[in-house]
């Protein structure tokens, strides 16, 4: 059965119901309405965007449903990414960004996880001089703050 | 990244070092981040409330304290304000000197804290035998504490009635019970019938802590999964009672760990491994593994995905094939030998789900054909995310395993997702063209290299973010060291055995384990009732009678 999905800007994608349900949101939204011919209205994301996380459905249709994990507490590594994934997220930081909104829109958790990774290792090792220069920041702290807070927080170094 | 709530989602993916970087980017970061920055927080020993560099002050403490969800503390001294304001506890530890000597004081302050702290769900304590949570403390806990899960305690001093009735009400309603080295001074254990919660059981040389009552204890948990049990070097493991009842009391046991304290006899562990249900993981420490016991283990080789008996005696190289060829679900395996001829002569290896390996395979000649072989068949576990290859240093043998690409290393590129390898002990003699860190390098992987050799020649280490996970076991090391020396003392222990060479037996190591055809030189200070109680089930002994002058005798298995 196929789903048809309507983006920000009117554009229509037609689905496959399986790809179309790994977002929990959808998937919820079809068990509302019952068998329905009409289309999904998704106002929340552009057709770029949304050409993008079907791309990432369709390649992950077969995975196996994520567990609901309980708490957002556990520590998660960063450095266990698959190899089409990471070529999927080489994009720019815009749509980066995107993928990550709609992903927690359409309650899609691994593509979630797996934008929060990639902007993870984008973070990673760098100086908080660098991670302003790669995401455009503009420091707003004072000299004296920035030192207060660098002192507060040394004892968090070693550990 | 203007969006608060993409950096709520990127906080748990971070490194505490990217953390302290993050949280000085701008206003609206240090929002965002600081809460994870402070998710964790360990109060060590030497810590004051000015706080030196290497800790927070009371000040920053205090206005922190909301976010912390792991305490640690390892002193009680002037943090009372801090505590005040610690509202969102889910874990809780408090071990070390000072604790363990603030006595009472200690109690009232904790019991005030969990009160505080709803949402605590695991709570550890290890006090050296010079404290223990009071009975006010404990009641505490149970009335304000309903998602308590884990209770675990380490060298606590338990000998008031009271105390044991609130603890009792404690071990009713959590999964997992995590007990280490106490001491259980003249007090009843008045355990409820059932206690259908329990997940998670570890008992481990307990004293004043009868082991038939330990015994009753596991066996009200009908849902017990995971057990470990140790009953101590002083006390005796009730082999029988345990063989009798265990599958139908626990039968969803899937988990089983133990040591070899409190066994009599060379097969009561193969009656264990014969009573229990099919198990999943299994975890040996100091234990002998004959042939009776191994064929006891076969048993579980069907369901088994965690095997660990690296720090047994006598494993033999072929059963470390038999268990590649046979045990299609294992993901972790720990075993102590291998040699390059057993896997040579033996057939495929099955285990394609494995992801943590760690043996000394041994390359017994210098055949480059053997060692291709030998890449070849590691090269088939595509799912290794860590691999531990070394020899035992106290062992001469022929020839390296060679990690070269004239041996063939190169299959080791379908190991995608290898994280860890370590190649303790082996002498690598490279050179430039086949420089192990560059090949590996070139098979685009993010690898932590750790070569123990005389000249490491890479050390390209990637940020150990799993720490957490090992907590544990380290605890353990620092109570239990097994030196090569004790085992000596304690008889059950023998260098390697080479082929060729006689096995002797003598009083002071009776164990030995030898195959058919093995000259066995019986030394005279071996007492008959030795050979005879312990070693009929397993060998024949010929009936030229048993006397004690120094003969040699063929052995055969019966």
């Amino acid at each position: 059965m196929t789903i048809t999905l309507t983006s920000l800007d009117n554009l229509e994608f037609k689905v496959d119901k399986d790809v179309a349900e790994r977002s929990v949101l959808i998937k919820n939204m079809i068990e509302d309405v019952g068998e329905s011919d009409s289309p999904i209205p998704l106002p929340n994301v552009t057709s770029a965007v949304l050409k993008k996380v079907i791309e990432y459905c369709e390649h992950h249709r077969h995975d196996p449903v994520p567990v609901q994990d309980e708490s957002d507490d556990p520590r998660k590594r960063s450095n266990d990414i698959e190899e089409w994934d990471m070529k999927f997220m080489q994009v720019d930081q815009e749509m980066l960004f995107e993928i990550i909104l709609a992903a927690n829109y359409l309650d899609i958790k691994p593509l979630l996880d797996v934008g929060c990774k990639t902007v993870a290792n984008i973070i990673k090792g760098k100086t908080p001089e660098e991670i302003r220069k790669v995401f455009n920041i503009v420091n707003d702290f004072t000299p004296e703050e920035e030192a207060q807070i660098r002192k507060e927080n040394e004892w968090a170094e070693d550990r | 990244m203007d969006l608060p709530i993409i950096r709520h989602y990127l906080g748990p993916f971070l490194s505490r070092a990217d953390l302290i970087n993050c949280v000085r980017v701008c206003q609206q970061w240090h929002a965002s981040f600081l809460p994870f920055l402070w998710r964790r927080c360990d109060i060590t020993a030497d810590w004051t409330p000015e706080g030196p560099a290497a800790s927070p002050s009371l000040d920053v403490l205090i206005r922190n304290a909301r976010f912390i969800r792991e305490l640690q503390l390892q002193t009680t001294n002037g943090i009372s304000d801090f505590l005040e304001r610690c509202v969102s506890l889910r874990v809780l530890i408090v071990h070390g000197k000072q604790p363990a000597s603030a006595g009472d004081a200690l109690w009232t302050e904790l019991s005030a804290l969990v009160r505080r702290n709803p949402s605590l769900e695991w709570i550890v304590f290890g006090l050296y035998l010079e404290n223990s949570p009071s009975a006010k403390f404990l009641e505490a806990l149970v009335q304000s504490c309903p998602r308590l899960r884990c209770y675990e305690s380490s060298q606590c001093r338990y000998d008031d009635p009271a105390q044991m009735d609130a603890l009792m009400k404690i071990i009713t309603s959590v999964e997992q019970i995590v007990s280490k080295f106490e001491h259980f001074v003249n007090v009843p254990f008045n355990t409820p019938d059932v206690l259908p919660n329990i997940r998670q059981l570890i008992l481990k040389d307990a004293r004043g802590f009868c082991t038939m009552t330990q015994l009753d204890l596991v066996c009200r948990c009908p849902n017990l999964e995971d057990l470990k049990w140790c009953v101590g070097r002083d006390a005796i493991f009730p082999i029988q009672e345990f063989c009798e009842r265990i599958a139908k009391a626990c039968p969803k046991l899937r988990s089983f760990h133990t040591d070899s304290f409190g066994l009599q006899g060379p097969n009561d562990l193969m009656k264990i491994l014969d009573a229990l249900p099919p198990l999943e993981t299994l975890l040996l420490y100091g234990m002998v593994i004959n042939r009776n016991i191994y064929t006891a283990l076969r048993r579980h080789f069907a369901t088994l995905q965690t095997l660990d008996i690296i720090d047994c005696f006598y494993v033999k190289s072929w059963m470390a094939q038999d268990i590649l060829e046979s045990c299609p679900n294992l993901v972790k395996l720990a075993i102590s030998k291998l040699l390059l001829r057993d896997i040579v002569q033996g057939k495929d290896w099955v285990t394609h789900k494995l992801e943590d390996f760690s043996v000394h395979i041994i390359a017994d000649s210098d055949s480059v054909a053997d060692q291709w072989i030998t890449f070849g068949q590691i090269s088939k576990l595509t799912q290794l995310r860590r691999l531990r290859i070394s020899t035992s240093s106290w062992s001469n043998r022929v020839g390296n395993f060679r990690f070269r690409l004239e041996s063939g290393v190169d299959q080791l590129k379908t190991l995608i997702k290898l994280r860890e390898l370590g190649l303790g002990g082996h002498a690598q003699e490279m050179s430039p063209e086949d420089d192990l860190s560059r090949r590996l390098r070139s098979f685009k992987i993010d690898l932590k290299v750790d070569e123990e050799g005389e000249e490491p020649t890479c050390y390209s280490y990637m940020e150990d973010d799993d720490d957490d996970d090992d907590d544990e076991e380290d605890e353990e090391e620092d109570y239990y060291d097994y030196d090569d020396d004790d085992l000596e003392e304690e008889g059950g222990y023998v260098g390697d055995i080479q082929d060729g060479e006689d096995v002797v037996l003598t009083e002071s190591q009776p164990f030995q384990d030898f195959d058919q055809g093995d000259q066995v030189v019986v030394d005279a200070s071996l007492s008959e009732t030795i050979i005879q109680g312990q070693y009929n089930a397993s060998i024949g002994v010929t009936e030229d009678s048993l006397d004690h002058s120094q003969e040699r005798r063929k052995v055969e298995h019966q």
